[in-house]
């Protein structure tokens, strides 16, 4: 195999393998964060109830303008 | 999807979720399209537009798709119109129509691997005279039965919605990394393996001034990724409320990536140490070529090759069907949300794939045509979506639903800029693409909208369906026709 096909062999697998592993184990420890915080199952039964509400009300909110083009959101946020 | 209970269905966890999603983005288009089309494209040198649109168009719109779908709980159709207002669902409805229309072929490549798995194990392949069995089986009554089985399994998983899509998952991903890292091995391990991987990593830099390598490029990584295609946004349906959409995104293009070049290493280095003579023919015998007159021959030539051979198309098998089974779950997400009940779409959809699919399975030619023309159209799709995000406004999309505490990691102001360049990749590639087949000799003979593959016959399949769905879209809003 020659020096420059090794080379690039190197970078684009440790890119996209590297990448792959890296952005993994970020969103394990991310998880395990979150599961943390969540406390019992119990609670994130009840918490989820919660958030099918919350998330009705998000989609309530997109949807409110069908016909009315690019200005329907009253949830808009600023930096 | 609502239970019994009137509570929305949802994934088990983000890694239940995260395996359906990488099982519906690994299919065909890892295993047998991405070493073909990286050999065909200089190997080494398309790696590099390959990668630089993993960051600049599968993965934005992985984003937005994950983020319309999570936050809108709505198909492609109603999703762009709560997003950008009801007179936009007609692209909604394209981007359904062309995965559908995908998925009228593709059970029949489906039921094509599913065949020669069993050929594997019962010794039907390979055999004296390369192809012979492919030529006997392409466009059968056997091709028709396989094409029908596939659409019946992947319509009994998704009956049972979104748990059982997952459970399913669960199995069958895990199972086909390991047997893609078996192949692997023993492809690595074979004598003259280093003649393949020269090729597939050796870059020629001159030659990334040819426009048509960035264009494959691209088209590999809409296929491969699923980006744009819709499936990840109805996926996102069935998303925890709570869910990130921004790592998740990122996780899946990357995990998707490289399944396919451990593909791509694991093919090109069995078909360069085994038949280095014959390469150029092998990778220029087109998707079908490859894998079904020459990955048995490659095999038998092989210690044990009859077992690697199974092995192969098993994973073939799990990857195809897996993606199929996203298909037809888009296709009946569009149907339940225009209030049809679960049961009856699902059985719709397997009508009508059995039925559609059908002049795929009996004619190669129509399998290529619609091959062609829904495969461009992907294309479309990708710009419909950079569309939706531009018009609610990039940032406002951002703030409003993708950086939230819940988000993994935040976007800056970047994603503007981000969002206005796949746009106008998409614009770019779509124009470089025509000019392309209207400026050769040929430019007459390309506008035949009736031969199996020509601009015409794309621009009139197209024209067709765009100007019914438009057409659908003003009626409906004007509540002539049922929204």
């Amino acid at each position: 195999m020659t020096g420059g096909a090794l080379i690039t062999m190197i970078l684009i697998l440790g890119i996209v393998w590297g990448g792959f592993m890296l952005l993994l184990i970020y969103a394990l420890r991310r998880e395990a964060g979150k599961s943390r915080r969540d406390g019992s199952h119990e609670d994130a039964d009840v918490r989820e109830d919660a958030d099918v509400r919350e998330d009705a009300d998000v989609r309530e909110d997109a949807g409110t303008r069908e016909d009315g083009g690019s200005q329907n959101s009253g949830t808009d946020r600023t930096d | 999807m609502n239970t019994a209970t009137g509570r929305r269905e949802t994934f088990s966890s983000r890694w239940g979720m995260m395996l359906a999603m990488l099982s519906m983005a690994v299919g065909t288009g890892n295993i047998w399209r991405f070493p073909r089309i990286a050999a065909t494209n200089d190997g080494g040198t398309f790696l590099i537009p390959w990668l630089i649109f993993l960051f600049l168009w599968s993965i934005p719109l992985l984003m937005v798709e994950f983020t319309m779908g999570k936050s809108l709980r709505s198909g492609p159709v109603d999703a762009f119109g709560r997003l950008i207002g009801s007179r936009f669902r007609w692209m909604g409805l394209w981007v359904a129509f062309t995965a559908t229309a995908i998925m009228f072929y593709y059970s029949v490549v489906t039921g094509w691997c599913l065949r020669f798995l069993v050929a594997s194990f019962t010794g039907e392949i390979p055999n004296a005279v390369p192809g012979a069995f492919w030529q006997s089986f392409e466009g059968s009554t056997q091709a028709v039965l396989t094409h029908v089985t596939m659409v019946v399994a992947a319509v009994a998983l998704v009956y049972h919605g979104v748990r059982g899509i997952e459970r399913i998952a669960r199995i069958l991903l895990p199972t086909l990394i390991l047997l893609v890292i078996i192949l692997l091995v023993r492809a690595v391990t074979l004598p003259g393996a280093h003649i393949g991987l020269d090729f597939l990593f050796t870059v020629h830099w001159a030659d990334l001034a040819d426009a048509e390598i960035w264009l494959q490029a691209l088209t590999q990584n809409a296929w491969d990724t699923g980006a744009g295609w819709g499936l990840v946004l109805v996926y996102s349906i069935y998303a925890r409320a709570r869910e990130d959409t921004t790592l998740n995104a990122a996780l899946l293009g990357f995990g998707n990536n490289s399944i396919s070049l451990m593909a791509g290493i694991l093919v090109l280095t069995t078909i360069f140490s085994i038949q280095p003579d014959a390469a150029a023919d092998i990778v220029g015998a087109g998707n079908n070529g490859l894998t079904f007159i020459w990955v048995p021959q490659l095999f038998a030539k092989m210690p044990a090759g009859q077992y690697f051979m199974a092995l192969f198309f098993l994973a073939l098998l799990f990857a195809a069907f897996t993606s199929l089974v996203s298909l037809v779950e888009l296709a009946t997400r569009v149907l339940v949300d225009r209030r049809i009940a679960r049961t009856r779409a699902v059985v719709i959809v397997g009508a009508g794939g059995v039925i559609f699919g059908l002049p795929s399975a009996l004619s190669p030619a129509f399998f290529n045509n619609q091959d062609a023309v829904w495969g461009i159209g992907l294309m479309l799709s990708g710009l419909f979506f950079a569309f939706a995000v531009l018009k609610y406004g990039a940032r406002r999309f951002r703030l409003n639903f993708m950086d939230s505490e819940d988000s993994d990691f935040r976007l800056g102001g970047w994603w503007r800029y981000l969002m206005a360049f796949v746009f106008l990749e998409a614009v770019i590639l779509l124009g470089w693409w025509l000019s392309q087949t209207l400026s050769g000799e040929g430019w007459l003979e390309s506008l035949n909208p009736f031969s199996e593959w020509s601009l015409g016959t794309v621009l009139l399949q197209w024209g067709v369906v765009l100007a019914a769905f438009i057409w659908w879209n003003r009626r409906a809003d004007r509540g002539k026709v049922r929204a």
